[in-house]
């Protein structure tokens, strides 16, 4: 039967006018970035603090009789050196300070540092952030002292101790990633997931509900279950990209008020495929999810095959750390290509600069290809599952309606 | 020439696993007309209403919609038999929705629902949530809902489920005005008084197939080996000698379509009624009468759509145990 055209946009503008009216969804897109920020903010402080805090370090050089004697090493940054005496000044009772937190941690070399080539490291907690600091500061001042003892003066030591000067080219695109590249891309990654997620949930909500309240019979009487599909992921496609504009806008604002260096990628060109990709990404898991909800009552009702498809969109996280890697290995290339995949990764790999000019056209054109044969599959199902109430559907049952007229 | 009718099924077939839920029905519907679309239940009207809305398709067979064998769902409006509402949702925009899912401006739409909702008395509940109304207001916003557009065909199941008779009322007078309007109404219920005083034609149903179809009175004519009428008597049985009753009704049988029924009220009376076949003698039947037995009233009555309906699709035994009931 031919559809009119355009029949979908009553549902797609219901959806959307419905979404955007409902507290719940207002509140989570508002108070998402209130809370990034929030936590933004928390975390500096308390790393600010921290860092302001010096570290009380005890080094102590065993004497033939056993016996304890502080050293003095040269000053190091945010290091203070405590010199500890008394009942303090064994092993038992450096370890009893350090236990009580009097002390950050102790050192006890078992000579003079000049003669040291080991110590025992007392710490609360194994591999402190400090430590490797310290000991290389101090394998330094033993080092120049051992240099002095063979006659060597700061100047000749320091030529020994000079590293090559290297001068890096890179050859790729991608080849240099900073800090604010990484968590850029692991920034899209995530709010990628979360709106996928977000909309998924409330896809969840309007289909099922409306087939649990009985209404979908009275709508598929007056526009086709393709039609009303369609409707369906364009309004909470829409929807979608309304809050991922809404958070990406608000977590550069956040950025640029912890002056958290954005990536030196990010640029107009990267926005507007981030966004190409994403619409399409979306379009494709809202299908994915109208797929899944068109054969079941509720979510309660679903079966482990269904779950299972649920799953599809956390499969990307597990690629992200090869991702972060190496954003131009073969099976990175060849894995952002993959419909469900590209919307997560080839946009993190674009912040990594590692995107060759071909590979955002095909890969868009994949997923869009992608979405519009899902869509298909959606409306199908829906058509044919849509008089479902209150029974479950079963793979072999899938099978048989796929092959429904 | 004949007037193109505004829905035309033929034929048509729909099966469900090894099911046959339809089994080749054939039917019109012209405009402005109300049409009962009647059968008990699981006797395939419901199946038939999906298919002819395309919901669900045939397995056979051939539905046109004025001519057509596209559906303009636009021209078309349903109210089905289980309530289909979006609960959650404001009752003004819930309409103005399915009026736009219909083909009207959100303006139209909104215009429509609001002169709706003043028809069925529900103004004052037009900005409140559909779950928050009775039964029976949800079912008018249900019926606003079908007809806000102004179909040429209104698919109505079971429109009168969960309204009290004034309300049944209400909704009779607006079936109505559809058909005055030139909207054909396919009117499916089990409140047969109602569809016996609306429904202009009938088709009656059982196990997909067409059992009887028709004016009432073409059915009448039809139902039941051609009994037409039914014979009331009121009897006074007090002082009768034992069986006298019983005589009675044996005598009856030998003229009745059916088995006649008696039954003994509280007031001391014997109601005994029979089908009988139109313009029959009653001089035998009423000299059977003798025996003590003191005869109160007596009436001859047309067979009801009742009665037709369970004697078509219930059977000869069942039409004896429900006649009294019309």
């Amino acid at each position: 039967m031919p559809e009119r055209r355009m029949d979908w946009w009553p549902v797609a503008a219901w959806e959307m006018r419905r979404m955007l009216t409902r507290a719940d969804f207002v509140i989570s897109v508002l108070l998402m970035p209130l809370l990034v920020l929030g936590a933004g903010l928390a975390t500096r402080l308390i790393v600010e603090r921290s860092n302001a805090k010096p570290l009380r370090i005890a080094v102590a050089e065993a004497q033939p009789s056993g016996a304890l004697v502080p050293v003095a090493p040269p000053p190091l940054a945010r290091v203070v050196w405590a010199a500890p005496g008394g009942d303090t000044l064994t092993r038992a009772g450096l370890a009893a300070a350090v236990r009580a937190r009097a002390l950050e941690g102790a050192v006890i070399l078992p000579g003079p540092l000049a003669a040291a080539d080991s110590a025992d490291v007392v710490v609360r907690r194994a591999r402190p952030a400090w430590e490797a600091e310290v000991l290389g500061h101090l394998s330094a001042v033993g080092r120049r002292a051992r240099a002095a003892d063979a006659g060597l003066d700061s100047a000749a030591l320091a030529r020994l101790d000079a590293r090559l000067a290297a001068r890096e080219q890179v050859v790729t695109p991608g080849g240099r990633v900073s800090r604010a590249d990484r968590a850029t891309a692991l920034a899209l990654m995530l709010l990628t997931l979360a709106t996928v997620f977000t909309i998924g949930a409330y896809m969840g909500i309007g289909i099922t509900g409306e087939k649990q309240a009985r209404s979908t019979e009275v709508i598929l009487s007056a526009v086709s279950a393709q039609s009303w599909m369609d409707g369906k992921i364009a309004g909470y496609t829409a929807i979608g990209v309304l809050q991922v504009v809404l958070w990406a806008a608000s977590a550069a604002v956040i950025a640029l008020f912890l002056s958290f260096p954005l990536s030196a990628n990010a640029s107009p060109a990267l926005l507007a495929a981030s966004l190409s990709l994403f619409v399409a990404g979306l379009c494709l898991y809202a299908a994915l999810y109208g797929t899944i909800y068109a054969t079941i009552k509720d979510l309660q009702s679903s079966s482990s095959f269904q779950a299972y498809l649920f799953f599809i969109p956390f499969l990307p996280l597990m690629f992200m750390e090869g991702v972060m890697r190496s954003p131009d290995a073969g099976w990175v290339v060849a894995l952002s290509h993959v419909p469900f995949f590209a919307p997560f990764l080839l946009p993190m790999r674009m912040t990594l600069g590692a995107v060759a000019p071909w590979e955002v056209p095909l890969a868009l054109a994949l997923c869009a290809a992608a979405a519009w044969l899902l869509r298909g599959v959606a409306g199908h199902a829906m058509r044919i599952g849509m008089l479902m109430y209150g029974k479950d559907v079963s793979l072999p049952e899938l099978a048989r309606w796929a092959r429904e007229r | 020439m004949t007037a193109l009718p505004l829905l035309s099924v033929r034929d048509i077939v729909k099966s469900f696993g090894g099911a046959r839920a339809v089994d080749g029905l054939s039917f019109e519907v012209r405009r402005g007309e109300v049409f009962g679309f009647l059968g008990p239940n699981g006797a395939g009207k419901t199946t038939t209403l999906r298919a002819l809305l395309g919901i669900i398709r045939p397995d056979a067979g051939e539905i046109r919609f004025e001519g057509s064998a596209v559906l303009d769902r636009r021209r078309v409006g349903y109210l089905p038999e289980e309530r289909g509402l979006l609960e959650d949702a404001v009752i003004l925009d819930a309409l103005v929705y399915l009026g736009t899912l219909r083909g009207l401006s959100r303006r139209a739409a909104a215009a429509a629902a609001a002169e709706w909702l003043e028809r069925v008395g529900l103004s004052a509940h037009a900005r409140k949530k559909l779950n928050t109304l009775s039964k029976g207001n949800q079912q008018k916003v249900q019926f606003a809902g079908a007809v806000l557009h102004r179909p040429a065909l209104a698919v109505l199941d079971e429109p009168f489920s969960g309204l009290d008779p004034l309300n049944q009322e209400l909704f009779s007078r607006l079936i109505r005005e559809l058909g005055a309007q030139g909207t054909g109404v396919l009117l499916s219920a089990h409140h047969l008084n109602l569809a016996e005083r609306l429904c202009d034609r009938f088709l009656l149903i059982a196990h997909g197939r067409e059992a009887l179809a028709g004016t009432l009175d073409e059915i009448r004519r039809a139902a039941a080996g051609g009994a037409g009428e039914v014979l009331e008597l009121d009897l006074r049985a007090e002082g009768a000698p034992d069986g006298a009753v019983a005589h009675v009704v044996a005598a009856l049988a030998s003229h009745a379509r059916g088995a006649p029924r008696a039954e003994a009220r509280a007031d001391g009376r014997v109601r005994v009624e029979a089908a009988l076949p139109a313009g029959a003698d009653l001089a035998p039947l009423l000299r059977a009468l003798n025996g003590g037995l003191r005869v109160e009233r007596v009436h001859m009555r047309a067979l009801s759509l009742h009665e037709i309906y369970v004697r078509s699709v219930g059977g000869a035994d069942a039409a004896a145990v429900e006649v009294a009931d019309a």
